[in-house]
């Protein structure tokens, strides 16, 4: 697993919020006790080293439903089905590959990346877990050392 | 009259946000249509008349840039005028859809922004 930086903590916050309007109160050290609504991988390929390797974006079924309640301008107490929050998710899941990996291996790097889907494990339990206020958002990078 | 605008992106909640970015543009829309990929985009645009396309990149069975390259080889849509959306950051790839003739905005973007570059590619003239 790779070290996200407190750097890359505040972009997390920051792409959250600017895409999905998922305010940041701050971190929690541990995964959330209840179980993610959703999980999702984008893997990457590192066009400078050829190196391949994953994000993981994890999200509390609180948190996913008010990212797509947020990017929908719908009423907060909407009740929001199970594809839209995994479409919220998935597009969050995107956003911040797309912007984190260039944060952590250099600006203007290039990456291949895929289209998010469930992550193999059904868990994540190391990364950075941020406290949306209503809910947790949850990140981890791996790179497969060749 | 107005402007007839065809999102693309495989993300249903991404194509509604963009959809509504668009609506609150000063922009006269006639029409605001949708495709899942380059595909489905290229079928649509040899059937319906569209002012401006609004592309993501990373999308599966056709990507925003061979959707760009198909589109420009065609020609009867090779003028087609597009805006990039996406989160890409290499500026290769960037200077490489530039070259296709392509705007390009970066992910996530302000309503603002949008609304910028789709009044400079339209010249917010009619249509």
């Amino acid at each position: 697993m790779i070290e996200i930086p407190a750097s890359g903590v505040g972009l997390i916050g920051e792409l959250a919020e600017n895409f999905a309007f998922l305010i940041p109160v701050g971190t929690c050290g541990e995964p959330p006790a209840s179980t993610w609504d959703v999980i999702l991988a984008v893997e990457f390929l590192h066009l400078g080293t050829h190196h391949r390797g994953r994000v993981l974006i994890a999200l509390t079924a609180s948190a996913s439903a008010e990212a797509a309640r947020n990017i929908l301008g719908l009423d907060p107490d909407t009740e929001v089905d199970a594809e839209s929050r995994r479409d919220a998710a998935g597009e969050l899941a995107n956003i911040i590959a797309g912007n984190l990996l260039p944060h952590l291996f250099g600006e203007g790097e290039g990456f291949d990346l895929t289209q998010p889907s469930a992550a193999p494990d059904p868990d994540l339990t190391e990364g950075v877990f941020i406290d949306l206020g209503n809910g947790i958002l949850g990140v981890s990078v791996e790179e497969d050392r060749p | 009259m107005g402007y007839h605008i065809l999102i693309v992106d495989d993300n249903r909640i991404m194509r509604e946000m963009v959809a509504r970015a668009v609506q609150m543009s000063p922009l006269e829309i006639a029409g605001i249509h949708q495709a899942a990929d380059g595909a489905q985009a290229l079928d649509l645009l040899k059937k319906t008349w569209v002012d401006l396309v609004l592309l993501d990149i990373n999308m599966p069975v056709m990507n925003g840039e061979q959707f760009l390259q198909a589109l420009r080889a065609d020609p009867a849509l090779k003028s087609q005028l597009v805006i990039v959306v996406s989160t890409e950051s290499s500026k290769t790839r960037i200077d490489r859809l530039k070259a296709l003739g392509a705007g390009f905005i970066h992910k996530p973007f302000r309503p603002e922004e949008l609304i910028r570059a789709v009044d400079a590619m339209t010249n917010l003239e009619a249509p």
